[in-house]
């Protein structure tokens, strides 16, 4: 019987496992997003996703899709990481070091890499709310439908459709062209 | 999403193969978290070492401190038979000397400890002051 149990949860992890590893690189994706294009910081996030994953820390309950609730970890995780980092930044760089607290900064290799279409799409994005920004990427880039945005989200379809509808006008203007930001400032 | 959106589309999917393409392999991601389990980082060491430094230095001063008595500075220690308690004194209360001998027969120890006639006079002068 226990052998059974644990011949069904290798199965489980087995199976759990080729599912990350087929949507790894929209995780990473989206691990980007939640970090602001710095790409150290994105591969800690995601590294630490798994991490939770294995150690049982995050559970997946089959409620969601493995997506939806897997890109919930990440942005959750990206969230802590953020806040650790700025309790590191103000205390131990500040106090301990006596060197000014670092700004966020993309990571220049990423940023090298990128081509000019990317590039604007990433520099429009950056002008968005943080709330837009998310929605129009899980749509997007996820190709995830607006109800699983604002499930990973945490908020209201209603509210999630209005950052959608939103994040969507402000974009198109802004890659329309300089001349389009100058009328809208 | 609808017909209109083509555009956004293609481009957030161009992003998409080029953000792909710089991916880290998945199997070195999540192979190697054990491994970040394991690994301490300069902070943690930093923080380890001031820890077990305090440590360290208040064991020595409970056990080396100056203001802890030498050996034969030591307050000597009562022996348990010499005891007494701090509030032993209020066992002892008015008139309880009268209930510590034996009585006996014919003798009463309260007319023995009547007042003395000078102080029945001192009485009977108050009363006729007023």
């Amino acid at each position: 019987m226990r052998r059974t149990s644990e011949a069904r949860s290798e199965a489980t992890d087995a199976d759990l496992l080729g599912e990350l590893g087929l949507m790894h690189s929209n995780s990473f994706g989206w691990a980007l997003l939640c970090c602001n294009h710095r790409r150290d910081e994105a591969e800690e996030v995601l590294q630490t996703a798994y991490l939770k994953l294995v150690e049982g820390s995050a559970r997946f309950s089959g409620e969601s899709s493995l997506r939806t609730w897997f890109f919930g970890v990440i942005r959750r995780t990206a969230s802590e990481q953020s806040r650790r980092r700025w309790m590191r930044n103000q205390i131990f760089d500040r106090w301990v070091v006596n060197r000014p607290a670092q700004a966020a900064t993309p990571d220049p290799e990423a940023v090298a890499l990128e081509t000019e279409g990317s590039r604007a799409l990433l520099q429009a994005l950056a002008r968005l709310s943080a709330r837009q920004r998310e929605v129009l990427h899980l749509v997007f880039y996820q190709e995830l439908t607006i109800e699983e945005a604002s499930r990973i989200l945490k908020i209201r379809l209603g509210t999630a459709r209005t950052h959608f509808e939103r994040g969507k006008r402000e974009l198109r203007k802004m890659l329309a062209g300089p001349g389009a930001q100058h009328e809208r400032k | 999403m609808n017909g209109n959106d083509e555009d956004l589309h293609d481009r957030f999917a161009a992003l998409r193969r080029e953000e792909g393409a710089q991916a880290p392999e998945f199997a070195r991601l999540f192979n190697t978290r054990e491994e970040r389990v394991r690994r301490w980082s300069p902070a943690h060491v930093a923080a380890a070492a001031v820890c077990l430094a305090i440590t360290i230095a208040t064991a020595l001063l409970l056990v080396h401190g100056p203001w802890r008595p030498q050996q034969g500075q030591r307050a000597p220690v009562a022996s348990i038979t010499a005891w007494k308690s701090p509030t032993d004194f209020l066992l002892d209360t008015p008139g309880s000397e009268l209930l510590r001998p034996m009585p006996e027969l014919g003798f009463s120890r309260v007319d023995a400890k009547a007042p003395a006639p000078e102080n029945k006079n001192r009485q009977a002068k108050r009363k006729v002051l007023p």
